[in-house]
């Protein structure tokens, strides 16, 4: 009589937990996908800035910098499919990247504490945004592995869970800012 | 650095001073010998006579006369080894180094790297390097710790917390979080099970999966915060981190705290010290001391420490 009782018991507790732990594991994902958009966010911040720097000394990036000021508007209005937001994202990141490029053909600038202090916040974010979506890659694995994996696939199908796509994460070299400020 | 250079500097900065020392060291050795076989022949005198168990302390104890007699040049040799010859090593690595043959890291280093955290009874080390490289302060010593227990017989015991060379660096990035990296024992014995398990263990923080598979299979990384973690460990640097153990060839744990990085690296032997065993000619001994500074000294370049190219200059 005892027995049946305890099967159920055990089955009805591996249940829970396994419950419990896919909904963790969803929450995990939200959470990180949470903290990329921190993370951008953070970077947009230092554009304005940028900008204002950069705009008395590069007097043929004007074009440019007028774009930048205009991607980073529309990428902070929301209200964009995800495909849009990564387009837009890869335009911004390019341009900056230009910018940062065409400031070896302004001396006076490159050697301005503000500049100097600028790209360090700059290459601080991408490495934090590389960080965030890094995390959110290792989020959505667990989770797909929940998802996917006998015996929580079964309590996923019951709650229509199904697999997440990873971020894309690009390389970018990088270089030191200058041999100047290695040896301060 | 290179091999040929470290050649010519060894025969003409070090070599003739070892030739010095080795005759000291002959000296030491042959004053040992010379108690051990005396107390052999007693030995087997006294055998002949009474057939004792004891007699065989005798031998030892002669040894131990040997070595008593030619204290003085013993202390000269080893004194004089560190001075002349690993001193000399070390400014041959980088100038701006500086060596003290008695000092160790500060048990406060020790201690902030969170590395062990077993208290410790006995904090013994020597061999101090410190210098600034670039712009990454760097200081690394020897370093032996030890905890007691007592047995119901009141007999105490040491164990070894850790042995082996402790690194400390002035990391090249800002955080507030602590990461620590470990070598990974449960998942390489129990598989994915081992993985679960780390997972529950919450002591150092949470425990950061990371995407470098090779990495993963070699450590096990505890975080206070999983995106400060992957910031801090960025792809390049755990594949450094992944050579560099793959160079020492030894077990390494690695903290980063207040933006600083503490390296443990475990070694079973005792460096920077003369061998009664082993003549000072031989090369080896003094290229195996040589590789290990510049282990450490390298620590810098292995890492990157030098790239300076975010907010913290």
């Amino acid at each position: 009589m005892t027995t049946p009782i305890i099967i159920v018991g055990v089955v009805a507790l591996l249940f829970v937990v396994m419950y419990n732990s896919l909904i963790g594991k969803k929450n995990n994902v939200e959470n990180a996908f949470g903290s990329v958009d921190v993370m951008l966010k953070k970077r947009y911040d230092l554009i304005p800035n940028l900008v204002e720097t950069v705009k008395q000394y590069m007097t043929h990036e004007k074009e440019t910098l007028t774009k930048i000021t205009e991607l980073r508007t529309r990428a902070m209005s929301g209200g964009m499919s995800s495909d849009d937001k990564v387009s837009l994202e890869n335009q911004l990141t390019k341009a900056i990247g230009g910018i940062m490029v065409a400031v070896e053909n302004y001396p006076d600038l490159k050697a301005s504490d503000n500049f100097d202090m600028l790209q360090r916040s700059w290459n601080e974010a991408e490495e934090q945004i590389s960080a965030a979506r890094r995390s959110y890659n290792a989020a959505v694995t667990t989770y797909n592995n929940g998802v996917e994996m006998f015996p929580t696939n079964i309590i996923a199908n019951m709650l229509n869970y199904s697999r997440k796509e990873v971020f894309e994460i690009p390389e970018t070299e990088r270089q030191n800012i200058s041999a100047k400020n290695l040896f301060n | 650095m290179e091999g040929k250079s470290f050649d010519s500097f060894y025969s003409s900065n070090l070599l003739p001073i070892l030739e010095e020392l080795e005759a000291l060291r002959l000296k030491v050795r042959k004053n040992v010998l010379m108690g051990f076989g005396l107390g052999l022949l007693l030995t087997v005198g006294v055998f002949l006579f009474i057939v004792a168990k004891a007699a065989l302390i005798l031998p030892i104890l002669g040894a131990g006369i040997g070595f008593a007699i030619s204290y003085k040049v013993h202390k000269e040799l080893k004194s004089r080894f560190k001075k002349d010859i690993i001193a000399n090593m070390v400014r041959f690595i980088d100038e701006t180094l500086s060596y003290d043959p008695n000092g160790k890291i500060d048990k406060k280093d020790y201690n902030k790297s969170k590395l062990f955290t077993q208290s410790v009874d006995s904090y013994k080390g020597d061999d101090y390097v410190q210098g600034k490289l670039g712009a990454t302060q760097i200081k690394f010593s020897e370093l032996h710790t030890q905890y007691k227990t007592t047995d119901k017989d009141g007999k105490t015991q040491w164990h070894t917390i850790f042995k082996g060379i402790f690194f400390f660096a002035d990391f090249n990035k800002d955080f507030n979080g602590e990461i620590f990296i470990q070598p990974d024992i449960a998942e390489k014995m129990f598989g994915f099970m081992g993985s679960a398990l780390q997972g529950i263990n919450k002591s150092k923080g949470d425990l950061v999966k990371m995407e470098n598979i090779e990495f993963e299979k070699e450590f096990v990384v505890y975080a206070s915060d999983q995106v400060e973690a992957r910031y801090v460990l960025s792809t390049k640097l755990l594949q450094r981190i992944l050579d560099f153990k793959n160079k020492t060839g030894n077990k390494i744990y690695v903290s980063f705290i207040d933006s600083n990085v503490f390296i443990a690296i475990s070694l079973n032997k005792n460096l920077f010290e003369v061998s009664y065993f082993k003549s000072l000619l031989n090369r080896g001994v003094i290229d195996s001391f040589n590789s290990y500074l510049e282990l450490c000294v390298g620590i810098v370049g292995d890492l990157d420490l030098n790239t300076r190219i975010w907010t913290k200059k």
